[in-house]
């Protein structure tokens, strides 16, 4: 899926920032068809990898986009579930596209990714990289 | 929803960081920069990083001497039985 980028916070972006302090970070949010990049930053390119099959799995209906978001923002094994499949396109990338020193930093970096604060410390680093290596999408 | 980290940026990763050769802006034009220029940015970089590392040392220097004096002073004190 090829998402046009919006310079813009996204919808429901104050009830996103209740839970997970964003304000002001450099965060990106997939909106279906869209992503939200509210600093402007170029958005790296396993990073694009990951926020396009978070906007698959919201659909591009905009009530069902909603329903997702409502459900990752208060839900954590949902967010959980969303994030692998995320994660794991993104750690394929780097290891598809990346040189040497990309590839060897691929999966300790992808994994402290999906184990990080932003989301909430939902699992460990050990049991991310597991994840990452082990679960198919 | 993600967080564009440090490693994501650079230095750490450069213009060969992927095969097609895509890596980040900054990279790009730091390419396009002569080794002349490079250099005086580097050295402009490590300039402004020494000049803050000494302010940081001045600061500490004060801490150190306002320590000092009130063990001084407390040291004087110690004979105070009220204390």
């Amino acid at each position: 899926m090829n998402q046009i980028i919006v310079k813009d916070y996204p919808p429901l972006f104050d009830e996103i920032d209740a839970v997970f302090r964003v304000r002001g970070k450099d965060v990106f949010y997939a909106w279906g068809d869209r992503i939200f990049n509210p600093n402007g930053l170029i958005i790296p390119p396993e990073l694009l990898a990951h926020e396009a099959i978070h906007g698959q799995r919201q659909g591009t209906n905009e009530q069902s986009i909603i329903d997702w978001w409502k459900r990752y923002i208060h839900e954590p094994s949902f967010r959980l579930a969303e994030e692998i499949p995320a994660h794991q396109a993104e750690y394929q990338y780097l290891m598809e596209h990346g040189n040497n020193r990309a590839r060897r930093a691929a999966l300790k970096e992808t994994a402290s990714r999906l184990a990080s604060p932003l989301y909430g410390r939902m699992i460990t680093p050990k049991r991310a990289k597991k994840l990452l290596v082990t679960e198919a999408y | 929803m993600t967080e564009v980290t440090a490693y994501q940026r650079p230095p750490w990763r450069d213009g060969t960081y992927f095969d097609d050769g895509t890596g980040w802006q900054e990279d790009l034009e730091m390419e396009s920069m002569s080794a002349a220029t490079i250099r005086k940015k580097l050295l402009e970089a490590i300039a402004q990083a020494r000049t803050e590392a000494e302010a940081v040392k001045a600061q500490a220097q004060g801490l150190i001497e306002e320590i000092d004096q009130l063990a001084a002073t407390l040291s004087q004190d110690s004979d105070d039985e009220t204390l």
